[in-house]
């Protein structure tokens, strides 16, 4: 939760950049999310993942939350577990990568 | 502090009541001395209450300040030496090593305290059942108790206790610690682990609904295919409206999969 400004931040800065912040939730079912997203105001997907032993985070081995991956634009994984400023670079860095592949 | 200084008064009205009981020679209701694992289990019974007690006031709690004035209440290293107690006078038993774990979870913040009684529990209490958890506590200490330590005394519990239920949950320890170093080859040792874990201890149960075949396999497959540098395996879910997506309708982009909790 001590993430949400900073994700709202960059969801907002980066909406028109080949960006995006994927949330899997671990929080309940699909209307209990419901409530949760629209409280919090947030705004990006979402996969409903149930609890905390839920599909996605039992297949990629996750007991811990929050967990952080992240892809670039070729689903190869480059950092894990990056926050705030250290989140910022890495994106920055990748989508810099992005535009120079293209 | 409110809550350490009552129940500083009450152990201090319990031992006395006992101490009564002892000079007149009557074992009247209030006054009866139990026996050590009627202790232990008496303890963590009132280490958990005050612990739920400060839950409750947490979650009523409507500001920052009641907030921090719940938590000032969660029980803690006052209970060190009531339990420090209990597993001296079951000394040899099953239930000083349960009473030695929690003496552990409550110094693990002093390293050489610490120390001192998980080298107790290696050389007093092997045949215990309960050593599984003294894994789980090296574990977690880690990281200030020295990552060579630990895994020297998991690969002892490993190989010396009676209880495979104890080795399982021991070798998978082993397996995260080293798969959790930072220094390659024990990474790849930790690999060998969750390999053996799959393979030995398979059907043992781990938690209330897996087994140590599904976690270990969990980990195996984290060493496989979530590595960076790999490619992330794809997978699909629903979003709150019902919708089915994958992730790899984002390929092309750079993106973040936060695995997250409103808690």
């Amino acid at each position: 939760m001590a993430m949400l400004p900073h994700e709202k931040e960059l969801v907002e800065r980066l909406k028109h950049e080949p960006f995006a912040l994927l949330g899997i939730n671990s929080d309940g079912d699909a209307d209990e999310v419901k409530k949760i997203l629209a409280e919090r105001g947030i705004t990006w997907r979402q996969a409903i993942d149930g609890d905390t032993t839920g599909p996605w985070a039992t297949r990629w081995n996750v007991h811990g939350w929050p967990t952080i991956f992240v892809l670039d634009s070729q689903g190869v994984i480059r950092y894990r577990d990056v926050r705030e400023k250290k989140m910022d670079e890495a994106i920055e860095t990748l989508l810099a990568e992005a535009k120079a592949g293209e | 502090m409110k809550t350490r200084i009552a129940l500083w008064l009450a152990s201090a009205a319990l031992l006395g009541g006992a101490l009564a009981g002892q000079e007149t020679g009557t074992t009247s209701a209030s006054a009866e001395v139990l026996a050590p694992d009627k202790k232990l289990a008496a303890l963590i019974e009132r280490y958990n209450k005050q612990q739920n007690d400060v839950s409750e006031a947490y979650q009523k709690a409507a500001t920052d300040e009641e907030r921090r004035k719940a938590l000032a209440g969660l029980p803690g290293k006052e209970y060190v030496s009531e339990f420090r107690a209990v597993a001296e006078e079951a000394e040899g038993t099953d239930t000083a090593a349960r009473a030695w774990l929690w003496v552990l979870r409550l110094t693990d913040d002093d390293p050489k305290q610490a120390w001192e009684v998980v080298d107790l529990l290696l050389s007093e209490h092997m045949q215990s059942p309960a050593m599984d958890e003294l894994s789980g506590e090296l574990r977690h200490g880690a990281y200030q108790h020295g990552e060579g330590r630990v895994i020297e005394a998991l690969r002892s519990i490993v190989a010396e206790s009676p209880h495979e239920h104890v080795r399982a949950a021991t070798l998978f320890t082993l397996g995260a610690v080293l798969f959790e170093s930072s220094k390659p080859q024990n990474k790849a040792e930790g690999r060998d682990c969750f390999e053996a874990v799959v393979t030995e201890y398979g059907s043992q149960a781990y938690g209330g609904n897996s087994t140590y075949k599904a976690a270990a396999e969990g980990y195996l497959f984290e060493i496989e295919h979530l590595q960076l540098g790999m490619t992330a395996p794809d997978f699909e879910s629903i979003d709150e409206n019902g919708v089915k997506w994958k992730l790899s309708d984002y390929k092309g982009k750079v993106v973040v999969v936060d695995f997250w909790g409103n808690w």
